[in-house]
C-alpha cells in the first residue's frame, strides 16, 4: 500500500512492527524479505515514485576534500534510489550495474590495512551472496572464470598465471529496483510505503538504549512521528550518518557516535586510468574478446578483468584491486612519456594521431595497445569523513558535508600492482606495461564511482564499530544499519551485491528476532 | 514531415546528470567529448538559493548554424529533423563548434572513453573529428524496426530519455499534433533557447514551477559566456597571414600598375597563404581529409575561403612562371576573395557574439589592405614609395575608423561584454595607439618631412603589429561563446505564433 505522507493528519503517530527508512536497493531488498510475513511494516521513503527537484535538493552539501561529485549528483532521492542511475549499458534497453562478491581476503584482518578486518569471512556471507544474485537475477552463482570463459572464442588470457588472474563481473539490470520490486513492495499486504516522508531526528526513549520514534516531516510542512518495535536505517553511505549525527537527543554528537566514529572512514572506489598495456604478439589482441566488450554466457552479462592473487597481495602486503583492459592505440603511449603531462607531449601525441591517421589508413588497419583502467580499494581512514555543515537545508537540516580523502597506500598499491602485471607479461612474453602512475602524486583522472562506504562501519568492539555484526548499532536494541555505511572495508567490488547479501542477512536476523519473541 | 524533438520538463529534472552517464555508454563518446550537458544556474549564493538545471543537447535545429558553416557537408539535416555528422568525412576544423549557439558540439581530443563496448563497431574512431547528438538515430531505428512506438516505448527513444531519473524528457513527433510532445508545448507554457537567432530549435522547455521561482523569470541569461577553445593561435596565424598576403598582393599588383618595383611580392605572397594553410593543419583534427573542404562552396565561407586560397597559389605562381596580365588580375581578384572570405567565415560563427558582426568583413578588408599594402612598402625601394603610402594612408584611415567603430560604437551588452579584453589598455596600446593612429599621423607627415622614406617603413611596420594583434585579441581573447539565454515569450501571442512546422 502507498500513502503520500503530505495526506496525513498533523502529528499523526503511526505504529509498525518494523519501520525501513529508505527506500534504495537495501530497503527495498528488506522490505521485500518481509512480504506475506505477519509483520507489519512501514518504509519511509523521502521521495515518491517519480523523482522531483525539491526532494533531490535535500542531497545539496559542500565538499571538502579532494575532487568529487556534487552530492545531490551521486545519488538518487526516491524511490528505488541509486539504482534508478546505474548506467552500465546490457542490451535489450537494459542498464546495469556491475556485480561481484567482495574476495575472501576483503573480510580479513590485515595487519598492513588500518582497521581492516569483518566479523565473519567470506564464508559465512556466502549463502547470501547466493540469494543476492537471485535477487539481482545473475545467476548461476559461479563467478569461476573456467564458467564464463568460451576457450575457442573468449579465452583468459595466457599471461595469466600464479600472480595474474582473471576475475568475472557480471551485470546486473536496474530494473527489478526501479520497476519489478518497487512494485512487489508497493503492493504488498503488510508493507506500508509511506512517500515524501523525511525523517528529522531518531528520538530514544529516558535511558538512550532503545529507539522510541522517528520524528518525521514532508517538504510541505506536515509533522507526525512514527514507532516501532524495530528501526532500519537504509539512507546510503551520506544520509545514515547525516541522520544519526542529527540526532542529538540522547548524545550531543549525535546518536551512536560516543566514540566519535559516525561518518568517519569514508570510502569510495578509486578509478582511474593507470597505464598501458602493449601486447608482444598482435594475435595477443584477437585473444582478449573476454575482457574489453561486455557480453552474454548463458544469458548473463559478463566481463572480464585482471586483478591480482591473494597470495601476491599478502606478500607484497597491496591493497585489492581490478584492472579492466581498454582498447586504445599505440598514440595512447604519448601520454605515458616522461614528456607526457605538458604541452609538448599533448602536441607531439597530436601530431603523431594525424600522422597515424594518414598511414593507418594506407595499411588498413590499426595497431592497437590496452589503456588500464583500476578501480582499486581505499584504506578505512578516519580523516576520510561525512560530518554536517552549518548551513540548513528545507526542513531545517544541517546540510552534508564530504572530505574524501586518498592514502599513500592507495597510490603505492596501484603503481605496484602495474608492476607485478609488468612483470607477469614479461616473464610471458607477452608484452609490457607503461606505467603512467607517480608515487605521491593522485591520477589525474582520480573519480570515484558513487561508492559511499564505511561511514557507519561493523565492529564487535564499540569503541571501534557503529554496529555490530548484525547491523545494530551498539548501545541500541532497536536500531539497525543497512547498506554500504557498515562495509569496514570496501574491497574492489562495486557494493551492490555485498548491499544486498547482508540485507538479506539481516531480514533473516530480524525475522529469527521476532519468532524469538512471539515464542519466550 | 516528421520532425523529432525533445520537451524538458524544468521542473522535473533534477540536475542529476544521470542522462550524461548513459549517452556516454550509449553512444560511446570520447573522453572530453560530451553531447550532453547539464547547466545548473544559481540566483544566488549557497544551496538554498533558488536553482535550475538546464539539460541541454543538440538542438536540431530547423535552419542550423552549424550545417551552413560546415565545409565539408559532413553536417546535414535528415528529413526527419535530425541534423547528423557523417564520421567519414569531416575534417575536424572546429568551424561549427564556434557557429553552434549551444554547445552541442565538440572536437574529440582522443579515443579515450570509459565506455563498455557491447560491440566492436561502435568503438570506430572519432578522434580528431567533431561530434553531437543525433537523438540516438540507430536505437530509435532499431527499436522502430522491431515494431516498437518511437517515443513511446523506451527502446524506440533516446537513452537521455529513456533512462532520465526525473522522467523529465519527452521525446517525439512535432509534426504530429497528436503526439505527447505537441500536446505538451500546446498546452504549456514553453520557451526555446536562443530564439532571437532564428535557429528553430527542436527542444522545447517547460516553463513551470522551477522557472517561475526564479528572480527575474521573465528573461535570464541561464549560462554565461564561456571563451572557444578550439581555434588557437594555428587560426590566428592563417586569418593572419592569409589577409597580409592577399593585400600584399592587391598592392603589389596596383603598385606595379603605376610603375613600382615591389620586390618578390608575386611569390612571397602565395607562399604566405600556403604557411597560413600549413598551420591549420595543426589545428584540424583530420587534415588528411582536407580535400573535403570544397564540397561546400554553395553556402560555407570556410570552403570559399579554402577555394580562393588554391586559387590564388595556383594562379599566382603560374603568373609568376608566365607572366601575363591575365593572371596578375585573376591572381588579385581571387586574392580579393580570399579576403572577404576570411572576414564573412568569422562573421558567420554565430555562436561568437564578437565575430557575428556585419562589421567583421569590412574589418578585414581594411586591415588586410592596410597591413598587406605595408607588407608591399617595405619590399620597395625607399625613394620609390610615395605613391604606394598614399594607398596605405587611405586603408589604414578606413581602418582605424572601422576598428573604433567596432570597439566603440553602441551594442549590446553582450558585445561590449565580449570585446571588453579588447579595450584594455595594453591591446588598445598595440591595436589603436601604435597600431593605428600612430601610423596614420606618421604616413600624414611624410608629406611634409625630409625623412619621408624612413618614417613609411616605420608607419608600415607599425600597421603590420597592430594588425597581428587585433588578428590574435579578436580570435583569442574576443572569442567568447554565447551566454544561454531564455526569453519568455507574451503569454497571449503564444497560441497564434506558436511553433512553424516546416512542411
Amino acid at each position: 500500500m502507498i500513502v503520500d505522507a503530505r495526506s496525513l493528519p498533523e502529528n499523526e503517530l503511526i505504529e509498525a512492527d518494523i519501520c525501513i527508512v529508505g527506500a534504495g536497493t537495501a530497503g527495498i531488498t528488506l522490505a521485500r524479505e518481509l512480504i506475506a510475513t505477519d509483520l507489519k511494516v512501514l518504509l519511509l521513503e523521502s521521495g515518491g515514485l517519480e523523482a522531483d527537484r525539491d526532494t533531490q535538493s535535500l542531497y545539496k552539501g559542500a565538499n571538502v576534500g579532494i575532487t568529487y561529485f556534487d552530492l545531490d549528483k551521486a545519488r538518487a532521492r526516491l524511490f528505488g534510489g541509486s539504482s534508478h542511475r546505474w548506467h552500465i549499458e546490457i542490451g535489450q534497453n537494459e542498464m546495469g550495474v556491475r556485480l561481484r562478491p567482495f574476495d575472501s581476503i576483503d573480510f580479513e584482518e590485515k595487519e598492513w590495512v588500518p582497521y581492516s578486518g569483518w566479523p565473519f569471512d567470506k564464508a559465512h556471507l556466502d549463502p547470501y551472496y547466493d540469494r543476492a544474485q537471485t535477487i539481482c537475477q545473475i545467476n548461476p552463482p559461479a563467478y569461476d572464470v573456467a564458467e564464463w570463459q568460451d576457450p575457442e572464442k573468449r579465452p583468459s588470457l595466457p599471461f595469466v598465471n600464479g600472480d595474474v588472474q582473471t576475475i568475472i563481473y557480471k551485470i546486473g539490470s536496474r530494473r527489478p529496483f526501479t520497476q519489478k520490486y518497487v512494485k512487489e513492495v508497493t503492493e504488498a499486504a503488510n508493507i506500508t510505503s509511506l512517500m515524501q516522508a523525511n525523517v528529522l531526528e531518531i528520538e530514544t526513549n529516558e535511558t538512550g538504549q532503545m529507539v522510541s520514534r522517528l520524528r518525521v516531516a514532508t517538504l510541505q510542512g506536515n509533522k507526525f512521528k512514527v514507532t516501532a518495535r524495530l528501526f532500519v536505517l537504509a539512507v546510503g553511505g551520506i544520509e545514515t550518518p547525516r541522520l544519526l549525527l542529527l540526532s542529538r537527543q540522547t548524545h550531543a554528537n549525535g546518536l551512536g557516535n560516543q566514540n566519535d566514529l559516525v561518518g568517519r572512514f569514508f570510502m569510495e572506489h578509486l578509478h582511474f586510468w593507470s597505464g598501458v598495456f602493449v601486447p608482444a604478439t598482435s594475435t595477443l589482441l584477437k585473444k582478449t574478446a573476454l575482457y574489453n566488450s561486455i557480453h552474454h554466457v548463458n544469458r548473463v552479462p559478463i566481463i572480464g578483468k585482471l586483478a591480482l592473487s591473494e597470495q601476491v597481495l599478502r606478500r607484497e602486503k597491496l591493497l585489492n584491486q581490478n584492472v579492466q583492459l581498454m582498447p586504445s592505440y599505440m598514440s595512447e603511449l604519448f601520454n605515458y612519456l616522461p614528456i607526457s603531462g605538458n604541452a609538448a607531449g599533448t602536441k607531439l601525441n597530436n601530431i603523431y594521431r594525424k600522422v597515424r591517421g594518414g598511414i593507418g589508413k594506407a595499411l588498413g588497419r590499426e595497431i592497437k595497445v590496452f589503456r588500464l583502467a583500476n578501480m582499486t580499494e581505499q584504506v578505512p581512514n578516519p580523516d576520510s569523513r561525512v560530518s554536517l555543515m552549518t548551513e540548513k537545508d528545507a526542513l531545517g537540516q544541517n546540510r552534508a558535508q564530504l572530505d574524501w580523502q586518498v592514502t599513500e597506500l592507495e597510490i603505492r598499491s596501484a603503481i605496484r600492482t602495474q608492476q607485478l602485471m609488468d612483470a607477469a607479461l614479461r616473464r610471458a612474453n607477452q608484452g609490457q606495461i607503461h606505467i603512467q602512475m607517480k608515487a605521491n602524486e593522485l591520477p589525474k583522472n582520480l573519480h570515484g564511482g558513487y561508492h559511499h562506504m564505511g561511514t557507519t562501519r561493523i565492529h564487535i568492539n564499540p569503541k571501534q564499530g557503529v554496529v555490530d555484526a548484525n547491523g545494530r548499532m551498539h548501545g541500541l536494541s532497536n536500531l539497525y544499519i543497512a547498506g554500504p555505511s557498515i562495509f569496514p572495508t570496501g574491497g574492489y567490488a562495486n557494493p551492490v551485491l555485498t548491499i544486498v547479501a547482508l540485507t538479506v542477512r539481516l531480514a533473516d536476523h530480524i525475522k529469527a528476532q521476532f519468532v524469538e519473541g512471539r515464542s519466550q | 514531415m516528421t520532425r523529432w524533438g525533445l520537451v524538458i520538463d524544468l521542473q522535473k529534472c533534477i540536475g542529476c546528470e544521470g542522462c550524461i552517464d548513459v549517452c556516454k555508454e550509449v553512444n560511446f563518446s570520447p573522453d572530453g567529448a560530451s553531447w550532453r550537458q547539464v547547466f545548473s544556474y544559481q540566483a544566488g549564493e549557497g544551496f538554498a538559493a533558488p536553482s535550475l538545471s538546464l539539460p541541454m543537447n543538440c538542438m536540431h535545429c530547423s535552419q542550423p548554424p552549424c550545417l551552413e558553416v560546415c565545409p565539408t557537408t559532413a553536417t546535414f539535416r535528415r528529413p526527419n529533423g535530425i541534423v547528423d555528422l557523417n564520421d567519414e568525412i569531416c575534417i575536424g576544423c572546429g568551424y561549427c563548434v564556434v557557429a553552434c549557439p549551444y554547445f552541442a558540439r565538440t572536437i574529440a581530443e582522443s579515443d579515450r572513453s570509459l565506455n563498455l563496448t557491447l560491440g566492436d563497431d561502435r568503438s570506430k574512431s572519432k578522434v580528431g573529428i567533431a561530434t553531437k547528438c543525433n537523438f540516438c538515430l540507430p536505437r530509435i531505428e532499431q527499436g522502430f524496426a522491431q515494431g516498437l512506438e518511437i517515443g513511446v516505448a523506451p527502446a524506440a527513444t533516446p537513452s537521455c530519455v529513456a533512462y532520465c531519473t526525473g522522467s523529465a524528457l519527452h521525446f517525439g513527433d512535432f509534426s504530429d499534433p497528436d503526439s505527447r510532445v505537441s500536446q505538451l508545448i500546446n498546452q504549456n507554457e514553453t520557451f526555446q533557447l536562443q530564439e532571437d537567432l532564428g535557429t528553430g530549435p527542436s527542444v522545447h522547455y517547460l516553463v513551470g514551477k522551477a522557472v517561475e521561482e526564479l528572480p527575474g523569470k521573465e528573461e535570464l541569461e541561464l549560462v554565461p559566456p564561456s571563451q572557444q577553445t578550439v581555434w588557437r593561435w594555428p587560426a590566428v596565424i592563417n586569418f593572419l597571414l592569409g589577409s597580409m598576403a592577399a593585400g600584399l598582393y592587391v598592392s603589389g599588383f596596383v603598385a606595379e600598375m603605376t610603375g613600382l618595383t615591389v620586390s618578390s611580392f608575386s611569390w612571397l605572397a602565395p607562399l604566405l597563404v600556403c604557411l597560413g594553410f600549413a598551420s591549420l593543419t595543426l589545428e584540424a583534427g583530420q587534415p588528411w581529409r582536407s580535400l573535403n573542404l570544397f564540397r561546400h562552396l554553395r553556402r560555407s565561407w570556410m570552403s570559399r575561403e579554402a577555394l580562393a586560397g588554391v586559387f590564388f597559389i595556383l594562379l599566382a605562381l603560374l603568373g609568376w612562371f608566365v607572366p601575363h596580365w591575365v593572371f596578375g588580375w585573376a591572381t588579385a581578384v581571387s586574392a580579393t576573395i580570399l579576403l572577404i572570405s576570411q572576414g564573412f567565415m568569422v562573421y558567420r560563427a554565430r555562436a561568437v557574439t564578437a565575430w557575428n558582426t556585419p562589421l567583421m568583413p569590412v574589418q578585414f578588408i581594411t586591415s588586410g589592405f592596410a597591413a598587406g599594402g605595408s607588407l608591399a612598402l617595405l619590399l620597395t625601394q625607399p625613394t620609390e614609395s610615395k605613391l604606394l603610402s598614399l594607398f596605405i594612408l587611405a586603408w589604414a584611415i578606413l581602418d582605424l575608423i572601422i576598428w573604433l567603430l567596432y570597439l566603440y560604437r553602441p551594442n549590446t551588452d553582450a558585445f561590449r561584454k565580449a570585446t571588453r579584453p579588447l579595450r584594455r589598455q595594453p591591446s588598445l596600446l598595440l591595436t589603436l595607439w601604435l597600431g593605428r593612429l600612430l601610423p596614420v599621423l606618421l604616413l600624414l607627415g611624410t608629406a611634409v618631412s625630409n625623412q619621408s622614406a624612413i618614417i613609411a617603413h616605420t608607419a608600415a611596420l607599425l600597421i603590420i603589429l597592430g594588425h597581428a594583434a587585433q588578428k590574435a585579441g579578436l580570435i583569442l581573447q574576443a572569442g567568447s561563446l554565447r551566454g544561454v539565454q531564455m526569453k519568455r515569450r507574451k503569454p497571449l501571442k503564444d497560441a497564434s505564433s506558436g511553433f512553424a512546422l516546416p512542411h
